[in-house]
């Protein structure tokens, strides 16, 4: 993996990016270490809604993937639909209304001028801030309305594992067989197969000091024993029924993670 | 079915509420009343292991429903409902349509990322998952997980699971339209507050501003945001205890701070920073048998919750990681004696604050001004902001003893904490504004904010409108 300089990929917020789109990136640490290398970026991503992420795109950083990594396009709307022009249109009005009304305290209660005059400008901006806040929202939903919403990665993971939610109901642990998984992996898995417990048999990569993920009692360095599901995490399906004879591939859950159930059990 | 039975029942008491304190007020105390017991009452159920838990919420929203009728509605003594005041319907009907505005933005922003922020999945839906479906109480607060945070109360996990318990489905939509509650209740909140001692112009500006923070307009689905309206409902409530409907805004503001220790850890805090600041004005007040009375419906209030959070902590939950993995690493000593750590602590909240809004400037200017005027006539505001310098404080302190390693920890937590504080720290803010531009002095007493002398105001003098 080689870090890229996030200089390199910097959007220029004047431009009001909605979206962009890259190539062979992976992003690392917009969420600090826990979302260590999964988000993938390869197709149109609004920035807004990278993990979380305000427009101004503080602390964005991808690293690479293997492949050259560039922007392959950002999409750019510098112009606002009618909803945008009626929320700021508003917010001048009420700062005209504010003027005439006493929304703000005004020299005659307070008696500092220099003090006052600051904070009238000031709120000026933040009015003005707020609604173009509250615009720039809109306009961004405004772009996903009359279009397809395209499905998340959350979203299709919790649907293509429906059945094995249904293979596993009645299970109260699975056992996580764990080669490297990454954490995300790791969280999103427990996420989709809930309520059943997943148990790791090995620490997660990737994990910040502090967080135990893998219970000590159940850390093994033989067969898994007793379980009758486990979930294997591995770049190489077809050699899970190697490694784990008497059991039986359940399902492909994406993400090169293979559900296993015992041959014994139903 | 049932969840039109239940959706009926909760808008009947909504109603009763709104014909005896006014429609915003009755409004917020109905949906507040109707989550805390939808909250409460679900997650006894499946501590008790009880069949058909819908079945259960409706007896328990029906019950609260008759008590409100037969002690509320009616009787030579009640008091008429407070109207619309004067002037205020253009503020209001500016403020449903921001709000308005609001909700679509997150609506429409949800249908994009419907199982929220990453706690929302990787904490508060996966634990509700686990709630609604596992049928064993152990399992949903297993040690296995501890990287969930089961010790976490469970306000919002146990609300989205009655829902999908009375809905019949575990539809992503319960747990979007949850995440509305606290936006919308919380822009509603701070206009009323001042609407109701005569400001609403000042109220709908704190509203705009509020939701001018980009955090509260992502559809996050954080337990962070109902944690901040709870601190904001509590201080609300504490300001709007007079008159006659003293006793039930005090239990408002105690089912509020109750609502907060149920939602989060650093509701306890929050409960410890009010206590502290209560006995702190009482002490220098020398007003101790009053602040007592006052205390009494406050405890009544957040009685339920405190039962429930009692029983859970020494029951169900496990340690909570601070604490867990204190063991590791550094001694806490060392911890405390690292120069680094104070200065990486303040830079981040420094950070956090500089980033979060051009809003704060504008407030913070009138403020310095209101206190180059006349600083006695803020005496009600020390009080509020007396707690949230605790909650800093609070915070502050968790991080210099966290195991964890601690840029990893701000970087991931910090941004919600402040959005939790971000609701009191305006309505702080805009209450220096206030006491400081109304010139006159009532006579109600306030429980904690004032004494005879500097009250909160009660209303603007109507020349001045």
């Amino acid at each position: 993996m080689v870090p890229v300089p996030f200089a390199q990929l910097r959007l220029d917020p004047a431009d009001r990016m909605t979206g962009i789109k890259l190539h062979g990136l992976r992003l690392i640490s917009a969420y600090g270490a826990l979302n260590q290398g999964i988000t993938d970026l390869s197709t149109w991503t609004p920035v807004h809604q990278i993990s979380g992420l305000t427009r101004s795109e503080s602390g964005l950083e991808f690293r690479s993937d293997g492949q050259d990594p560039h922007i392959i396009s950002a999409r750019n709307d510098n112009t606002r639909s009618w909803p945008a022009y009626v929320l700021i249109m508003l917010g001048a009005a009420l700062v005209a209304m504010g003027f005439v009304r006493g929304a703000v305290p005004d020299r005659a209660r307070y008696g500092n001028e220099l003090l006052i005059a600051c904070g009238w400008v000031a709120m000026a901006v933040t009015i003005s801030v707020s609604f173009v806040t509250l615009a720039d929202t809109i306009q961004l939903a405004g772009t996903a309305i009359g279009r397809p919403v395209a499905e998340d990665e959350l979203s299709r993971l919790d649907r293509e594992r429906t059945y094995a939610r249904q293979q596993l109901r009645g299970r109260s642990e699975v056992l996580l067989a764990s080669r490297n998984i990454p954490v995300q992996t790791f969280f999103q898995l427990q996420y989709t197969l809930s309520p059943v417990l997943l148990v790791p048999l090995r620490p997660i990569d990737g994990v910040p000091q502090g967080l135990p993920l893998a219970a000590p009692d159940v850390v093994s360095e033989g067969p898994p024993g007793p379980a009758d599901a486990i979930c294997l995490w591995s770049e190489n399906q077809s050699e899970c029924p190697e490694m784990l004879p008497g059991y039986h591939m359940t399902q492909d859950l994406g993400g090169q993670l293979v559900l296993m159930t015992r041959d014994t059990q139903r | 079915m049932i969840i039109t039975l239940y959706l009926m029942i909760s808008l009947l008491l909504t109603a009763i509420m709104v014909q005896r304190y006014g429609d915003l007020a009755g409004l917020l105390l109905g949906v507040g009343l109707a989550i805390s017991i939808t909250s409460l009452g679900y997650f006894w159920t499946l501590v008790l292991g009880l069949d058909a838990p819908a079945v259960w919420l409706v007896l328990a929203n029906g019950t609260a429903l008759w008590l409100a009728h037969k002690t509320l509605s009616g009787g030579a003594t009640s008091a008429p409902a407070p109207g619309i005041p004067a002037g205020a319907l253009r503020c209001r009907l500016l403020l449903a349509f921001t709000i308005g505005l609001t909700t679509i933005a997150l609506l429409t922003q949800s249908m994009a990322s419907p199982h929220g922020g990453w706690d929302a999945w990787a904490i508060w839906n996966l634990r509700a998952r686990f709630m609604a479906d596992s049928g064993q109480i152990d399992q949903v607060f297993s040690t296995v997980y501890l990287w969930s945070h089961p010790d976490y109360p469970v306000l919002l996990p146990s609300l989205t699971a009655a829902f999908w318990e009375l809905s019949g489905a575990r539809s992503q939509t319960v747990p979007i339209c949850i995440g509305l509650i606290a936006p919308t209740m919380t822009m509603l909140l701070i206009y009323h507050v001042f609407e109701r001692v005569g400001y609403h112009w000042h109220g709908l500006v704190a509203a705009i501003v509020l939701a001018s923070n980009d955090a509260f307009l992502v559809p996050l689905q954080y337990a962070d945001q109902l944690l901040g309206l709870a601190f904001l409902a509590t201080g609300a409530f504490i300001t709007l205890a007079r008159g006659q409907h003293r006793v039930v805004m005090l239990r408002a503001a105690g089912v509020a701070l109750g609502a907060a220790m149920w939602t989060k850890n650093e509701g306890i805090l929050f409960a410890l920073a009010v206590l502290a600041t209560a006995v702190l004005v009482a002490f220098v007040r020398r007003s101790l048998p009053e602040m007592s009375r006052a205390a009494i419906p406050v405890l009544q209030g957040a009685a339920p919750f405190l039962a429930t959070l009692a029983w859970f902590k020494s029951r169900l939950a496990p340690d909570n990681d601070l604490f867990a993995g204190a063991g590791q690493g550094p001694s806490m000593l060392d911890k405390i004696l690292t120069p680094e750590r104070y200065e990486l602590i303040g830079t981040a909240f420094t950070n956090q604050y500089v980033t979060l809004t051009p809003a704060l400037m504008a407030l913070s200017i009138f403020a310095l001004a209101a206190l180059t005027i006349s600083p006695r006539r803020l005496t009600p505001v020390l009080a509020p902001a007396l707690v949230l310098l605790m909650m800093h404080t609070g915070y502050f302190l968790v991080y210099l003893i966290t195991p964890n390693d601690l840029e990893w920890h701000l970087a991931t937590s910090l941004d919600r904490l402040v959005l939790q504080l971000w609701p009191g720290l305006l309505f702080i803010l805009m209450l220096i504004v206030v006491c400081s531009a109304d010139r006159r002095h009532p006579v109600e007493s306030n429980p904690w904010f004032d004494d005879h002398k500097y009250p909160i105001p009660a209303g603007k003098p109507q020349n001045e409108h």
